[in-house]
């Protein structure tokens, strides 16, 4: 197997529908496809791009796996669109350097700022490898300009003294830190809102909803269309079993934060591109929870997800990914999945990007 | 039977449906408000999650909990956990008890390290349930343990004990009851001027000392345990979890089980002084026969209601006993459905769980009589002597 075939298609081969593509069990939990495609068709009439967008802070303890899942998806999602209906699409990555600073002390944020290179870096290459054309960009670079920063006094001014927008702000951050937040004027969240506003189509985890819906509620006093989310299925965090997922009823509903590799001190539990061995994945994967309950959290299912999209990529295709459909029928068993993710996370992610890398 | 009569009939039928109609809604928001009330989680995610999560979580018997994801969680880690459930011995097991032992036996081969079973001889003789110490002692010996012994329990993970037997638990007793004022064993149990101050001590010390007694070093040391009780005594495990803290000990998890329904219907709790309202496991499969015949169904009087309308399991002590102890969970979903739509008569599910009880209660007493040899096998006989030993008060 040669991991390095077809790398960087311009264009893949789109085996996929749209609508089947926003379905997919187990990659996507929500998405308004009608919307998406009166979106769609909208700017097909007015022969402009549609803009989709992934956003991401981050930590300093690397590069997740789980991160890989939204630049694949996004990848495909531009694939599919620009296939099925012939228009421009513009797939954008968000690395948010200026919004990772703020969660650590000052000294810190040079070193963060650094490693914000380094991570937009590392989509890039994803971007090459996988046969995307994904535009990477750093918060950091139009934080600054005029217009955004017109467009943030715009939001700001409408949300703040809004009581029901300023309800939705108070629930992107734990309540223990809302009056933090407060005092800062919701900075964070407003500068976050103020990115996606023009946005037309928001790949994110369903914990984004907080950001998403006070977007969509704004677009309509500030003119724009409204935003249309799709979220992806949550990421669950590897080497723990069921009693991990019955104790913490967050982490089952909303996971963790699938780009900060650290969330919630699950460092150990996640594969980081470039620190985690095959060895260590493998048995990370071998030791994870794998229900056959369609219902319950399905971490080692997840991680065979992002490695057939980046399989596909690879191959420079977008097909459809019968995985789930296969593994809950029984058409394959509980340790078949478990050695096709190992093998597939190792072929297809660890050891294509471990060549490419510097 | 002339036309009025018939009238009358259904009518009566009518008003005895609506009433059975009345308690099940009755009895679904009493089990929902005590949960709520007292801070309880619902059992919903165990059945997701547990790989066998056993037909008395799967049928909603057991329907609340506290903690117990932390026995979960030293399930999988095969960290060392303890059951303690017992009872006052006054009469023979009935099937109300064996629901709890079922729950016990079914914690066990899930994997529990210890499964303590403390027989409170003292309490019955302290509460009027026997005449004396001697006679609840006798009854513990002779109609419990062998009991409990036949369903089934590993005999090198269950500890069983009569109070009075092991009289080491009352230095433990006296031990945790420094953590506890009168006043609040007062408010916790309701105690009345008439009581007596043995029974204060019972309530305050002594089954304190038991439901804690597993996270004693002579038993491995701290550890987490839980308690299967009903929903009216969750403040006894709650003040044991409070005096738990105070000594620097687990605090026991709970786990809630609904009752069983009286053979008298609901509200009537089966009970060893009213031998009609309960099945023992030591009555003849005759006997038990003749009991489920007269017993209280979720049934209309008229047949040609019943097949219109349907039967209300939910009240009847027929299904009752077919949900604590009978099928497999898709035969007892579809039984119960069959019954709900009117498809199944009383008469037929009455023949049906007569069936199944005489099974039992033959499979059970023939396991009973071969138990009585290896009664000693499960007594405990540990010496307690950390409990005096300064160092484990410096701890």
């Amino acid at each position: 197997m040669n991991p390095m075939r077809n790398v960087a298609l311009e264009r893949p081969e789109v085996q996929v529908k749209l609508n089947e593509l926003l379905n997919e069990t187990l990659v996507v939990e929500h998405s308004p496809i009608a919307d998406i495609e009166d979106r769609i068709k909208r700017r097909q009439q007015d022969q402009g791009a549609v803009a989709l967008l992934y956003g991401e802070t981050y930590d300093t303890l690397g590069n997740t796996i789980d991160s890989l899942k939204y630049y694949l998806f996004i990848g495909r999602l531009a694939a599919v669109i620009a296939s099925q209906y012939g228009c421009s699409v513009q797939p954008n990555i968000l690395v948010a350097d200026i919004a990772a600073c703020r969660n650590f002390a000052e000294d810190m944020h040079e070193h963060l700022m650094a490693v914000g290179q380094d991570r937009c870096a590392f989509a890039k290459l994803v971007s090459s490898l996988y046969g995307m054309n994904l535009n990477v960009i750093l918060m950091s670079e139009f934080l600054h300009t005029t217009s955004f920063q017109d467009r943030l006094e715009k939001v700001s001014q409408l949300c703040l003294g809004n009581n029901e927008l300023e309800k939705w702000l108070e629930q992107t951050v734990p309540e223990s830190k809302v009056e933090t937040e407060r005092a800062k004027g919701f900075q964070y969240a407003l500068e976050e809102i103020t990115t996606i506003i023009e946005m037309d189509i928001k790949v994110g985890p369903p914990r984004e909803i907080f950001y998403d819906e006070p977007t969509r509620m704004l677009s309509q006093l500030l003119g724009y269309d409204p935003l249309l989310p799709v979220y992806l299925t949550p990421t669950y965090p590897l080497g723990v079993q069921f009693d991990y997922f019955l104790m913490n009823l967050e982490v089952e509903k909303y996971g963790v934060t699938a780009y900060k590799a650290g969330s919630k001190g699950m460092q150990n539990h996640r594969i980081i591109i470039g620190k985690t061995s095959p060895r260590d994945a493998a048995k990370l994967l071998q030791e994870s929870f794998l229900p056959t309950n369609p219902q319950l959290p399905n971490p080692v299912l997840d991680i065979a997800l992002i490695a057939e999209m980046a399989r596909q990529g690879l191959d420079g295709r977008v097909a459809p990914i019968d995985l789930p459909q296969r593994f809950y029928t029984g058409d394959m068993s509980e340790a078949q999945l478990r050695e096709h993710a190992i093998r597939s996370v190792q072929a297809f992610i660890i050891e294509p990007l471990a060549a490419s890398l510097p | 039977m002339n036309v009025v009569d018939m009238e009358a009939m259904r009518e009566t039928a009518e008003q005895d449906y609506e009433d059975k109609a009345r308690i099940r809604d009755q009895e679904i928001s009493y089990y929902q408000d005590k949960r709520s009330e007292m801070g309880l989680d619902s059992t919903e995610r165990l059945v997701k999650y547990l790989p066998n999560p056993g037909h008395l979580l799967t049928r909603g018997i057991i329907y609340a909990h506290k903690d117990f994801e932390q026995i979960v969680s030293a399930n999988v880690q095969r960290k060392p956990w303890a059951v303690v459930s017992g009872l006052n011995p006054s009469g023979p097991l009935h099937f109300g008890h064996k629901a709890v032992f079922d729950t016990v036996l079914w914690l066990q081969q899930m994997g529990a390290t210890l499964v303590q079973i403390p027989l409170t001889n003292d309490e019955s003789y302290l509460t009027g349930k026997s005449a004396s110490l001697a006679e609840a002692r006798r009854i513990a010996y002779e109609d419990v343990i062998p009991s409990i012994i036949a369903m089934g329990f590993d005999p090198e993970r269950t500890q069983i004990y009569v109070h009075s037997d092991y009289k080491d638990l009352y230095n433990l007793a006296i031990h945790f009851s420094k953590g506890l004022t009168y006043s609040k064993v007062r408010g916790v149990f309701g105690l009345q001027p008439s009581d007596n101050p043995g029974l204060i001590f019972f309530r305050g010390a002594a089954q304190l000392a038991s439901i804690l007694l597993p996270q004693l070093p002579e038993f491995g040391g701290l550890k987490p345990s839980v308690v299967p009780v009903g929903i009216d005594q969750h403040p006894y495990i709650l003040l044991s979890r409070d005096v738990a803290s105070k000594f620097d000990m687990i605090p026991p998890a709970e786990l809630i089980m609904k009752f069983a329904i009286g053979l008298g219907g609901p509200g009537v709790k089966m009970s060893a002084s009213q031998p009609d309202t309960a099945i023992f496991l030591t009555d003849s499969p005759k006997d038990a026969q003749r009991k489920i015949k007269r017993a209280f169904t979720g049934g209309s009087p008229l047949a040609s209601m019943q097949r219109e309308k349907g039967a209300i399991p939910d009240v009847c002590a027929v299904c009752s006993l077919l949900t604590y102890n009978f099928m497999t969970d898709e035969e007892w979903r579809t039984y119960l459905d069959r019954c709900s739509s009117g498809d199944i008569l009383c008469s037929e599910t009455k023949k049906i769980v007569s069936e199944y009880v005489a099974d039992y209660l033959s499979d059970h007493q023939r396991a009973r009589e071969k138990a009585k040899a290896h009664v000693d096998d499960f007594i405990l006989k540990t010496p307690l002597n950390s409990v005096l030993d300064v160092k484990f008060h410096a701890r």
